[in-house]
């Protein structure tokens, strides 16, 4: 056995080159990657781009149609109007509890009409009976 | 220069015998944690094979879904049993090719430890849903960097080794293992970066994936087996290698050929169309490197009948590269790009494939090393000759019936599949008989496992036998009083 090829400083240099060869593929892609970083183009990208180009278009016309400007500008008038107006009271009978005192107040002030006598409901005779063969009956 | 004399051979003996010694730990925590996970591998795989003609077994509960079982039992078979197992090839042969003693035993054990709770962890996080549903790589992805990890330390005493070792050249064993401990973090390195450190597409994605699995089986199992069988062949037989030259191509041309199969996978898919013809061309080049290895072997071990008669390494090895033969056989008629690979491309006949390789192949090259191995690092001799021998026969049987099922079901089922006029129903429906013998086939390798477990424990907790005698397949004596009673 050739005594200088097993020694300390041997065996420690082969441990990081073993260490450096595992992760050699990994510094490899590493530099793969940073001279080939760029951001893959798909057709995603390029059809994404026409949809970018409509929605600008359409950002643009809205912000046409209605400034903000404007909106700003109007908002401190309104503001003052609506301070301004005195709110009413809201009267809404059918908001009211049903058999609750209010709603029994309201009952007593405004009885309801009295209902309308019912009409005999009419005999119906053989003859009216519509035929069951399907055809519409003959109408009077 | 060395002479064969008394002395010379009684320091190698004990060198050797320190050697051993000072691997029986880390050599048998691997070969014992490695054949737990391939019972459970094997269990999980039952189950999946259950679930494809019988989807209403288990179906209540979403753990034992087919996609996550499927996943945990193809993972546990890889990085469970299939890297456990490498690790104490690696570790062992490579100490005693070096004449080195293991000084990291400390080291090496604790991240075997680490290695197995990666391994737990990412099955567990697979049968809870949180696989990343990328074939062979389905650990959730932050376990991919511990495994990484525990690797490194495992192995980078072995390259200590290797580079201390005493002067002369290296023996082609250890070029198939110093290759096979370098391209592994490569092709591992490289997939888990491109596919979870960096944002691509995901086509591309499938096709790293692809890659990867090919890259798995070619540049990390194959050469562990076949530095092993390079190992085994000579010492079993006591022949050498038939051709040194051989050898050399058979290395070199897997080198070259093998880091560019894979893609074939991907046939049809909107990648580069030269992409999936390389890699159908690639795979069914290492037909190649496969034939050399398997030539060269197979004529030592061939010469020898009487040996692979008895010894159970030595028929565990000749049953492994027979199965690479037929291994890359299948390769060459499975993928080609316009004919059989739409076949096989999305049936069972991939799953053959990848059974063929992960078991017939390498995992019976590492029973056969085991066979030879462990009883001089536990210094006892195997207890039972039959449950060695039910150890075979039954694995052979199942994987024969597992490859070929497989293979002629998926390729039927590919068939159905390309066939427009039928519904996809059909083409599943002509895969679920076949599933039933997979089934079966799945039942008798889990036995066969166990019988392999339940004698390494033994040999483990050192109950062998002792005895200067191996134990081997068929009885010395009883085969000469046979012989002699004939004349």
């Amino acid at each position: 056995m050739d005594p200088t090829r097993d020694n300390p400083i041997i065996r420690f240099t082969t441990f990081w080159w073993g260490i450096g060869t595992f992760l050699i593929f990994a510094l490899l892609l590493a530099v793969v990657w940073s001279f080939n970083g760029k951001t893959p183009v798909t057709l995603e990208d390029v059809v994404a781009k026409a949809r970018y180009e409509t929605r600008a278009k359409v950002d643009q016309a809205q912000a046409a149609e209605l400034s903000q400007d404007a909106i700003k500008a109007a908002m401190p008038e309104m503001a003052k109007k609506l301070a301004a107006a005195k709110p009413a009271p809201v009267e809404k009978p059918d908001q009211v509890i049903p058999d609750s005192p209010t709603a029994k107040k309201l009952a007593a002030a405004n009885p309801p009409p009295p209902a309308a006598p019912t009409p005999p409901a009419p005999v119906e005779s053989p003859s009216s009976t519509p035929p069951a063969t399907g055809q519409d009956a003959p109408k009077p | 220069m060395s002479s064969d004399t008394p002395i010379s051979t009684a320091q190698d003996a004990l060198t050797r015998s320190g050697i051993d010694r000072s691997l029986r730990h880390p050599v048998m925590f691997f070969l014992m944690s490695g054949s737990a996970w391939l019972a459970i591998s094997m269990l999980l795989g039952l189950i999946s094979s259950v679930k494809i003609h019988n989807p209403d077994f288990m179906s209540d509960c979403a753990t034992m879904s087919l996609g996550r079982v499927y996943a945990a039992h193809v993972n546990t078979l890889v990085y469970g049993w299939g890297m456990q197992a490498a690790f104490a090839m690696i570790l062992w042969l490579m100490a005693r090719l070096s004449g080195k003693e293991c000084s990291m035993i400390g080291s090496i054990l604790t991240a075997g430890h680490l290695w197995n709770i990666g391994i737990a962890i990412g099955v567990v996080g697979i049968l809870a849903g949180f696989g990343t549903g990328m074939p062979w790589m389905e650990f959730p992805p932050f376990a991919w960097p511990v495994l990484l990890v525990a690797y490194a330390v495992i192995v980078i005493g072995s390259f200590i080794q290797f580079r201390v070792r005493p002067e002369g050249g290296a023996m082609i064993s250890q070029w198939y293992l110093l290759a096979a401990m370098i391209w592994f973090p490569w092709v591992y390195l490289t997939a888990n970066i491109l596919l979870h450190c960096i944002p691509g597409h995901p086509v591309m994605a499938a096709g790293i994936n692809a890659w990867f699995k090919s890259g798995m089986v070619f540049l990390f199992f194959t050469p562990v087996a076949l530095g092993t069988v390079y190992y085994i062949t000579p010492k079993v037989t006591g022949l050498p290698i038939f051709s040194n030259q051989l050898a050399k191509i058979g290395f070199w041309s897997l080198a070259i050929i093998a880091p560019w199969a894979g893609m074939q996978k991907l046939a049809g898919a909107p990648i580069p169309i030269f992409l999936p013809y390389v890699g159908g061309a690639a795979t069914a080049l290492i037909f190649i490197p496969a034939c050399a290895a398997a030539v060269n072997n197979l004529r030592s071990i061939l010469a020898n009948r009487e040996t692979l008669a008895l010894s159970p390494a030595l028929r565990f090895t000749f049953a492994g590269l027979i199965s690479l033969v037929i291994l890359v056989i299948c390769g060459v008629f499975l993928n080609l790009p316009n004919s059989t690979l739409k076949a096989s491309q999305f049936s069972m006949a991939g799953y053959s494939a990848e059974i063929l390789a992960m078991y017939g192949f390498f995992s019976f090259v590492i029973f056969g090393a085991a066979y030879f191995i462990v009883p001089r690092v536990t210094r006892r001799e195997w207890l039972s000759r039959r449950l060695i021998r039910w150890h075979f026969l039954f694995s052979v049987y199942g994987i024969i019936t597992v490859a070929a099922v497989a293979l002629i079901g998926g390729y039927l089922q590919g068939t159905d599949q390309e066939n427009w006029e039928l519904p996809w129903m059909t083409a599943a429906q002509t895969g679920a008989a076949y599933a039933v013998a997979i089934t079966f086939a799945w039942c008798m390798i889990l036995l066969s496992n166990f019988f392999f477990f339940i004698h390494l424990t033994l040999m483990w907790l050192r109950l062998g036998r002792r005895g200067p005698n191996p134990t081997l397949l068929t009885n010395p004596h009883a085969a000469d009083a046979l012989d002699s009673a004939a004349h």
